[in-house]
């Protein structure tokens, strides 16, 4: 593994208003091709800290991606937060507030063509890429006529179409079916397995050994309550009734072992 | 449970990670105003305001505790009052009971002035500020501004003097007292009421079944929509790979407008649909039907006698005074 941290988060805090905390304390530092998955009970402040990492928005405490501080100031010099932006790709939970373009080519040649390549060559890569992903049928397709699956995928080709090195990742398989799934289970290993860091929030607890090495649990207390291995964080049942991961009828302490 | 190797599926250029060095931020201390990045800012406040206006509506303090139809009707029957009166002596000194009113209730003052006065000078204090004038309001002379001088271009001559009239002053007084009386009633309703209590009031006093409704749905999808924005901008943001020109960032503001506007229908789409597959059919149910306490009694024949007072202020103090 990568000696070099791709982030490193120091009592990190975020507060939407002044009397409401989302995130509290965070310290955390995460290796270049890691896979890290963040579980969490609803609230707890997952997406926030995704954000955070994603230099979309500032908390407070330090904060370091690959030795440069992320803060208000530094993203508002255009080139660095662009910069920033083609190193992390960040695929949202709602994949409808992602997509914006005419159409489903438009929308993967914007990365591309945004970062200055010729138009040829961002063609080329958008066809490739939606080969990869299994809709180059739908190259003229409006986004809002497209199924759950179809945009999410389109949200993936359109973030992979800049090759960032670092994938944040809001819940990606909410919402998808089995195959769809397992597509996207296998895609993110191929995409680690080439280099990527991932960073992926999760309640999906069966998603957790497929594709992480490590895991980290925020509390409702929105606080980082575990970090350790996908199976010491499963295992570990008074941990998962604490994050609210699991409730008490649950019988086997490491969820997997239910289905 | 790990996944088959597929790297080979994956582009060519996606199995080379490029790995390149984040250059050094500059400081810039003088930035042109990102337009976006201020609507994110600004739908940010409208939650944070939102929710604090959300803690003071349900406080149990003065206005807070009282039946909203009491207070939808004392509102109603105040805005006619004030706009009927016409002593300027009772609209100034009514303005201390709203203030009064807004204190007792939990506002804070420099919240309840910037939300009333605040408009009223910067919509009706500057339409009425021409009317001060003697060339619109002619009469007796308070202040020259000028007097005898003459100045003609072409056909068009200044009038010889220019003055603040009495006349124009008691106008101008008329229009801002009766403005921030107003407004000064919807904020204390507004303020002190829950919105879907407000249109259960209305609904109640005889707004049709369905205003209400749209009234209660566009409040609670407002802010659905506002937060949807947000994170529409904050998608586009996180996608921003290149340096981008202004002219480049108004044109995707033009292009979003129409593409948010579809994510909207397409949401309404679903809302409705939603609705139908509850049991929707077109009726409302209205949940105020209890009866008023002496207290609101109370409160209402206070309010009438205050309407009165503002009403016919003038009349009453000289037939006392006679």
């Amino acid at each position: 593994m990568s000696e070099v941290f791709a982030f490193e988060l120091e009592n990190v805090s975020y507060r939407y208003r002044e009397d409401e905390v989302s995130l509290q304390g965070i310290n955390m530092k995460i290796r270049a091709g890691e896979r890290v998955v963040l579980l969490g009970p609803n609230g707890g402040g997952k997406s926030t800290l995704q954000k955070i990492v994603a230099g979309l928005i500032f908390g407070e405490g330090k904060f370091l991606a690959y030795g440069k501080a992320i803060t208000a100031q530094a993203m508002r010099d255009k080139e660095f937060a662009a910069a920033y932006r083609r190193k992390i790709g960040f695929v949202f939970q709602n994949s409808d507030v992602q997509l914006f373009c005419a159409n489903v080519l438009d929308e993967v040649m914007f990365g591309p063509l945004a970062m200055g390549m010729p138009y040829a060559e961002a063609m080329q890569r958008a066809q490739e890429l939606l080969n990869f992903v299994g809709i180059s049928s739908l190259t003229e397709r409006m986004p809002q006529h497209l199924s759950g699956g179809e945009k999410k995928k389109v949200a993936i080709a359109a973030v992979l179409a800049v090759n960032p090195d670092v994938l944040i990742l809001d819940e990606p398989t909410n919402g998808l079916d089995p195959k769809t799934q397992r597509w996207m289970i296998t895609t993110l290993n191929a995409l680690h397995e080439s280099g990527k860091t991932l960073l992926v929030a999760t309640h999906n607890l069966a998603l957790v050994p497929e594709i992480a090495d490590r895991a980290i649990v925020l509390g409702e207390n929105h606080q980082m309550i575990a970090d350790g291995s996908p199976d010491s964080v499963l295992n570990d049942r008074r941990l998962l009734l604490e994050a609210n991961l699991i409730d008490e009828s649950t019988q086997s302490a490491n969820p997997l072992t239910q289905y | 449970m790990r996944v088959s190797n597929t790297t080979s599926a994956l582009p060519q250029y996606l199995t080379v990670s490029e790995q390149q060095k984040l250059p050094t931020a500059r400081k810039t201390w003088w930035q042109r105003q990102d337009y976006l990045e201020k609507t994110l800012v600004d739908i940010h406040q409208v939650i944070v305001k939102n929710l604090y206006q959300t803690d003071v509506r349900v406080r149990s303090s003065f206005l807070q505790s009282l039946e909203p139809r009491v207070k939808v009707l004392s509102a109603l029957f105040l805005l006619v009052m004030s706009a009927l009166t016409r002593d300027l002596v009772s609209l100034a000194v009514f303005q201390g009971v709203l203030l009064l009113v807004a204190l007792l209730s939990g506002l804070r003052l420099k919240s309840y002035l910037g939300r009333v006065w605040l408009p009223a000078l910067g919509f009706a204090g500057v339409a009425v500020l021409p009317a001060i004038f003697s060339w619109i309001t002619p009469g007796d002379v308070c202040f020259f501004i000028y007097h005898d001088f003459s100045l003609q271009v072409g056909s068009f001559m200044l009038p010889r003097e220019l003055a603040i009239t009495q006349q124009g002053l008691t106008v101008a007084a008329f229009v801002f007292l009766r403005a921030i009386t107003s407004l000064g009633l919807v904020v204390l309703l507004m303020a002190t009421t829950r919105w879907s209590m407000v249109t259960k009031a209305l609904g109640k006093l005889g707004m049709p079944a369905i205003l209400v409704m749209v009234l209660d749905m566009t409040y609670r999808y407002l802010f659905l929509f506002l937060l949807l924005l947000g994170d529409y901008i904050l998608g586009r943001k996180s996608r921003v790979v290149g340096g981008e020109r202004y002219r480049s960032e108004l044109s995707w503001i033009g292009a979003a407008l129409a593409g948010f506007l579809r994510l909207i229908v397409e949401y309404s789409r679903e809302i409705s649909a939603a609705m139908v597959a509850r049991g929707y059919t077109g009726e409302s149910y209205n949940e105020l039907s209890q009866p008023f306490s002496v207290r609101e009694a109370c409160f209402f024949s206070v309010v009438v006698i205050l309407g009165i007072v503002l009403w016919g202020g003038e009349r009453l103090v000289r037939s006392i005074c006679v």
